[in-house]
């Protein structure tokens, strides 16, 4: 990997919940355990798996758009988590998040040229109206919206545009890494390949990082160089997209895989038949938490949850693999 | 093995051969600022026994619309049915009153949605639920509808289904509940399923369960089922036959083999340009550039032609229609048409 600019050691974000009724207890919910990954300049890191798991905790938590619980985060050598006031004002510029839903994030009765321009007004990143107005105008040209749209209101935008428009807010102020969570997932194929090519255009031009968070291993595959797989606030696997995906080695992994429908009917194989209910995040199976749905289950596997080995550029967490010392 | 919908029917071999569904020249409109625009036009197909026909394309091509036209549910008064036939076991739903349709509706014809929320009521149990439709069309008393009820549960793997019978819908996970609108919709054993992205917004790992529980159940029933996703992996994992839609209009339709092989229509062969693939590596995406326009601004000509890299002066001046260019492989487009093709020697490739 290029040089590292993000470093996530050892973090972790715990919700309590109160469920049940009519006697309500209070839960626990490890939304993100103990997750370190580093993310390269220039690089796409994505981060993988089923309904939470974590993925947009994780992502939220690199930011403090929510505050973690314990863990380091590390930007370019500053401490994220212990940045004072100051530092984490210029962090917030540098780190931009883009959201699945564009249309939540933005502001319904701000014209989009003053939703971009807003920003940029705050950081004192343009001097004169002139400027701002300028740097407005580029901006959509480089997403690909037309100038007009600076005085039309995000409802009047397709689904796709609407997008754009929340990428164009996140490069107003010239970040360096954006934390894109399920950017692309409620979009349908032809534009969601629209703005796939765009992100990757930015990344090319800008030498843009990116966290990104994705259930569609397809779109993991075509976007990011590597990647997390992400079980119940874990990570089990990390390594090399295109590896991960030819030689899975955690069991989880390959169920992944293979239950992603390939666009190829010669490929049609057996449709796997169910088995028990994904456990809850509040109760995670004890040892490693994927016994109860892993073909390889083994008597350990119940007891004790696997440390994490290396093997070659990848990092598993799995009794299969490693002599799992103690 | 018999089947119940072979016990049900006449045995007549040609009441089983005949298509389960028939949709003929369908037009639906729609009234938009006082006038009526149609979202789907002039659309044929049909579904067999024991067939699963994928519908796709992209949203607000008309998918959903076409679908509930079959349930007799075109929302009125705004929408319409304008013109064409329905029939469904050979019965033109079109033209039959509310009384009859409900006779129909979650018996010989049921629908599952994408969100399973909006279709269970969450103040009643997920058992009295599934028995409720036993008792309304199959006349069954409440203890034989509540034993048959858990057989389905069961059937739909619902684990401890007898133990969760009175759990109601929020005491479930999404799949569960996905398994639940299944049970529902197969529990009068329905000649014809109507899915309308029924795995949409599940995980892929339960995903693939739904759609083997579908296979399973289409053929222990022999059941007809119109698939709806815009999904082209799910497509292949499921479909046999292959309907693409675009702009109210089915533009291409063949069987799942031939169309991914061999697709003809234009914005067929864009849709598959335009999948991230998670078994190819170094893959370059292509977007179809534009949208679908909507449908009180609908061109003359071909719909497709704005977004079309192989647009001609001919693809404004009329609409193409839908043509057979290889036995049950039909495409509606000027270029890659039959006309066309006639230089190209019979079974030739699809050229460009
Ligand atoms: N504010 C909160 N309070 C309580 N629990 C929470 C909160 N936010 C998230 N959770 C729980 O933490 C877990 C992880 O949630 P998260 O949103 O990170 O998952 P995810 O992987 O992004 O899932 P999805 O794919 O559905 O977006 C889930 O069990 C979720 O219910
Ligand atoms: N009640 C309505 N009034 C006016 N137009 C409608 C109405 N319902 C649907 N339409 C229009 O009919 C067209 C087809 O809609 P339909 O819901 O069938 O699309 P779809 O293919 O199912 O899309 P999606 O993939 O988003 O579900 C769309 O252009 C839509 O705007
Ligand atoms: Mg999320
Ligand atoms: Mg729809």
């Amino acid at each position: 990997m290029k040089d590292t600019i993000l470093s996530v050691r050892g973090l972790r974000k715990h919700f309590t919940a109160s469920r049940g009724f009519p006697r309500a207890t209070t839960v626990t919910i490890r939304a993100v355990d103990d997750v370190s990954f580093d993310v390269g300049a220039g690089e796409s890191f994505g981060i993988v798996g089923e309904s939470g798991c974590g993925k947009s905790t994780t992502g939220r938590a690199i930011l403090r758009l929510i505050e973690p619980d314990g863990g380091t985060v590390r930007y370019r050598g500053i401490d994220v988590l212990a940045a004072p006031p100051g530092a984490l004002r210029d962090l917030r510029r540098r780190l931009q998040i883009v959201f699945q839903d564009p249309y939540s994030s933005l502001n319904p009765r701000l014209k989009v040229g003053r939703a971009l321009a807003e920003p940029m007004r705050v950081h004192g990143l343009a001097k004169s109206a002139d400027e701002i107005d300028a740097r407005v105008r580029a901006l959509l040209d480089e997403v690909g919206l037309p100038p007009d749209s600076a005085d039309r209101f995000p409802h009047e935008f397709s689904g796709g545009q609407r997008q754009r428009i929340g990428i164009a807010r996140a490069l107003a102020l010239e970040p360096e890494l954006i934390v894109a969570d399920e950017p692309v997932s409620a979009l349908d194929v032809s534009i969601q390949a629209q703005v796939l090519e765009l992100l990757r255009r930015l990344q090319a031009q800008r030498g843009l990082s990116f966290v990104f968070i994705a259930h569609d291993l397809g779109v993991v595959r075509y976007f990011c160089q590597r990647l997390a797989v992400m079980y119940l606030g874990r990570i089990v696997e990390m390594g090399p997209a295109a590896d991960l995906f030819s030689d899975p080695l955690h069991p989880y992994t390959r169920m992944l895989r293979d239950a992603s429908p390939v666009p190829d009917p010669a490929m049609r194989g057996r449709l796997p038949r169910i088995e028990g209910e994904t456990p809850s995040p509040a109760a995670p199976p004890s040892g490693c938490h994927f016994h109860t749905r892993c073909p390889n289950v083994m008597p350990v596997c119940r007891e004790r949850y696997p440390s994490a080995v290396e093997i070659g550029t990848r990092q598993v967490s799995c009794h299969l693999y490693g002599t799992s010392a103690t | 093995m018999t089947t119940p919908a072979t016990q049900r029917a006449s045995t007549d071999q040609s009441v089983l051969d005949r298509p389960v569904l028939a949709i003929d020249d369908l037009t639906i409109e729609f009234r938009v600022r006082g006038q009526w625009h149609a979202a789907v036009r002039d659309l044929s197909l049909s579904v067999g026994r024991n067939e699963t026909l994928a519908l796709v394309g992209e949203s607000g091509c008309g998918k959903s619309i076409t679908a509930l036209s079959v349930m007799g549910l075109v929302p009125k008064p705004q929408g319409r049915v304008a013109k064409g036939r329905i029939d469904v076991d050979g019965q033109d739903i079109v033209r039959l009153d509310e009384a009859r349709l409900e006779k129909i509706r979650g018996n010989r014809v049921a629908m599952i949605f994408q969100e399973p929320m909006t279709s269970l009521n969450p103040v009643l149990t997920i058992g009295f639920q599934v028995a409720e439709a036993l008792r309304v069309h199959r006349g069954l008393d409440a203890a034989a509808a509540d034993a048959e009820a858990l057989r389905v549960l069961e059937e739909v793997k619902i684990p401890s289904a007898a133990r969760r019978f009175h759990d109601h819908p929020h005491q479930f996970s999404g799949g569960m509940r996905q398994r639940v609108m299944i049970a529902m919709a197969i529990a009068c054993k329905p000649a014809l399923l109507l899915a309308d992205e029924p795995t949409t917004a599940l995980d892929v790992t339960i995903q693939a369960q739904v759609l083997g529980l579908l296979d399973d159940l289409k053929t222990a029933y022999g059941m007809a089922m119109l698939f709806i996703t815009h999904n082209l992996g799910v497509v292949a994992t499921i479909a046999d036959r292959v309907a693409v839609m675009y702009a109210g209009e089915v533009v291409e339709i063949a069987s799942v083999h031939a169309i991914f092989a061999r697709p003809a229509h234009p914005y067929t062969e864009g849709l598959f340009r335009a999948i991230p693939r998670i078994d190819r590596s170094e893959q370059t995406l292509s977007a179809i550039a534009g949208q679908v326009p909507s449908i009180d601004r609908m061109p003359g000509g071909c719909r497709f032609a704005a977004r079309c890299p192989l647009r001609e002066p001919a693809c404004d001046a009329s609409s193409p229609r839908l043509e057979e260019i290889a036995p049950g492989h039909a495409v509606r487009c000027h270029v890659r048409g039959p006309a066309r093709r006639v230089g190209m020697g019979a079974g030739g490739g699809v050229g460009g």
